[in-house]
């Protein structure tokens, strides 16, 4: 090894060791309820409800956290008559944390629905605000997400328009040990300007994730 | 004629050089005439020569030879308290001085030791300079010499005259040293232009010797504030704390319900939504049951110790730094004459 290797190899393991030092991660295992309802105009309205299996993953470095998220799964329409959908979602968010119980956050968030028409996306880029409420000590924690569409793409029907959303959820921490669940119940609405389209989603969310610090 | 003045001059002339000579020139005069037994004339000479501004040219020991030769006139002019005056004074000035018994009688030498025996008074004798390493163990050293054996107390004085640290309280015999390694009560340096280094006696009578005391070194780092009662969280849960818990849980639960109507306005949400609620609302419950007044919070207790572990940590490296600093700083004392301070009973 060289003597330059070896400084870089210092130097990069001293970095990682500080960065590792104050660095949280957590994984999680997702099972959602999804129930969505689109909205075409009269006559024109379709539901459909299903379960969809994910996993969500974070990392923090002090202040700013990284959240990425997907899940997939399959609808059944309500009317027992239509094909179902399969859907794909995923979402990063950057997060900073500005007190320990308030944060704002930024990111894109995309659905996908497969029909027999051909897929369906939806992108959204997010801005929002989370407070974290302590409920029983750090063991209960619940919180509080409003955020509203910045952008809104859409390629059936094409166009664009506005988009916004909220959950509210509750966290169970175990304490010394590293796991902890969580049950979150999420809605957002989407509405394409000019095409007289709306879709709405409601979400809830089981998540049974591990941390690391 | 011209015989006559010249003899006048001659005759005014000798009493004049005595009366306009130098300080040395008078105190010899006033020893012949102690010598001659004209304890009047040496009483008067002596006075002179110790009042200003002859004064300024006698060192310590022509001053107390010249008392001692005053005390026994005044003795012998059968003025007693005239004598123990100027004896007391004598050994104010100089504690440890003795009359010269192959000059002095018996009576004289007592009349001394009995002033002596009953006037308590310390002198202070320290270099001018003195500089060492503060971290080095340096030190200044006082050297005092009592007038009679009794108790006093030694101790370094600020400006305002508090005592910033007893270095010595107790008796003196023959003599003693005291030292002092520049530090306060506290541990702290004690530093200032004019600090004080005293010596009380009893009967309110204090010898004080003027110190100015410097540290050339860097500046020392501020220690971190100690934490206040609001840097720390509450460790016993009180009435508001289950509340809390409780209207916490009760408005995230009553956002839960909301939601549909703030995003989605018109549309008809589903009732997984009460589930979040319902999971809020019994969160809430438990937590408010499990923090009844005067139970202890363990998540504050561990943030608290946290906090209270970095303090020390912060304040630790300030003290090794400071001390770091300190080691290789040296501390300069200059000491001033010893002025005496007589308020009391005059004993």
């Amino acid at each position: 090894m060289t003597p330059r290797a070896f400084l870089l190899g210092a130097v990069w393991a001293l970095a990682a060791g500080s960065l590792a030092a104050q660095t949280s991660l957590t994984g999680a295992g997702l099972v959602l309820n999804v129930r969505a309802r689109s909205d075409a105009g009269p006559g024109g309205v379709m539901r459909v409800s299903g379960t969809a299996i994910g996993f969500a993953g974070s990392v923090r470095f002090r202040r700013v956290e990284l959240d990425v998220r997907y899940a997939e799964g399959t609808l059944q329409p309500a009317d027992g008559q239509s094909d179902p959908r399969d859907i794909v979602e995923g979402a990063v968010a950057l997060r900073f944390a500005a007190t320990p119980w308030l944060s704002m956050q930024v990111g894109p968030h995309a659905r996908r629905y497969d029909t027999p028409l051909g897929a369906e996306r939806w992108v959204t880029w997010q801005l929002g605000g989370r407070g974290d409420v302590a409920i029983a000590g750090t063991g209960v924690r619940g919180h509080a997400l409003l955020w509203r569409g910045l952008g809104l793409g859409v390629n059936v029907p094409p166009g664009s328009g506005s988009a916004r959303g909220g959950e509210v959820g509750v966290t169970i921490d175990l304490g010394p040990r590293p796991f902890w669940f969580a049950l979150a119940y999420g809605i957002d609405q989407a509405v394409v300007r000019d095409a007289a389209r709306r879709e709405t989603v409601e979400t809830l969310t089981l998540t049974a994730g591990f941390r690391r610090r | 004629m011209r015989i006559r003045a010249v003899a006048l001059a001659l005759l005014v002339a000798a009493p004049l050089r005595a009366q306009t000579g130098s300080a040395s020139d008078v105190l010899t005069g006033a020893l012949h005439a102690y010598r001659d037994l004209d304890f009047d004339a040496a009483a008067t000479m002596l006075r002179r020569v110790l009042a200003p501004p002859l004064a300024a040219g006698l060192d310590d020991t022509a001053r107390a030879q010249a008392l001692t030769y005053l005390g026994a006139a005044e003795h012998y002019r059968a003025r007693p308290d005239s004598a123990i005056a100027v004896f007391r004074r004598l050994i104010v000035l100089a504690p440890r001085h003795r009359p010269d018994t192959l000059i002095f009688p018996p009576e004289i030498t007592r009349l001394y030791d009995a002033v002596r025996n009953s006037t308590r008074i310390v002198a202070v004798r320290l270099p001018a300079d003195t500089q060492f390493s503060v971290g080095g163990g340096g030190q200044l050293v006082a050297w005092l010499y009592p007038s009679t054996p009794h108790d006093i107390i030694v101790a370094i004085s600020g400006e305002d005259g508090r005592s910033l640290r007893i270095l010595y309280a107790g008796p003196i015999r023959d003599s003693l040293d005291v030292r002092w390694d520049g530090r306060d009560s506290n541990g702290s340096l004690a530093t200032g232009d004019r600090l004080w280094l005293t010596v009380g006696s009893p009967g309110n009578r204090e010898v004080r010797v003027p110190l100015r005391v410097a540290v050339d070194a860097p500046d020392t780092l501020p220690h971190p504030p100690p934490l206040s009662a609001s840097d720390l969280l509450p460790e016993r849960a009180t009435r508001k704390t289950g509340l809390r818990s409780l209207g916490g849980a009760a408005l995230l639960a009553a956002g839960a319900l909301t939601l549909p109507s703030l995003v989605a306005p018109g549309e008809r949400a589903s009732g997984t939504r009460f589930a979040v609620a319902g999971a809020l609302g019994v969160s809430g419950l438990l937590g408010y049951l499990s923090r009844r007044a005067g139970t202890l919070l363990p998540e504050n207790v561990a943030i608290n110790q946290t906090r209270r572990d970095a303090w020390r940590r912060q304040n630790d490296a300030v003290a090794r730094d400071n001390a770091e600093r300190l080691r290789v700083a040296r501390m300069r004392i200059n000491a001033g004459s010893a002025v005496v301070l007589d308020r009391g009973d005059g004993r």
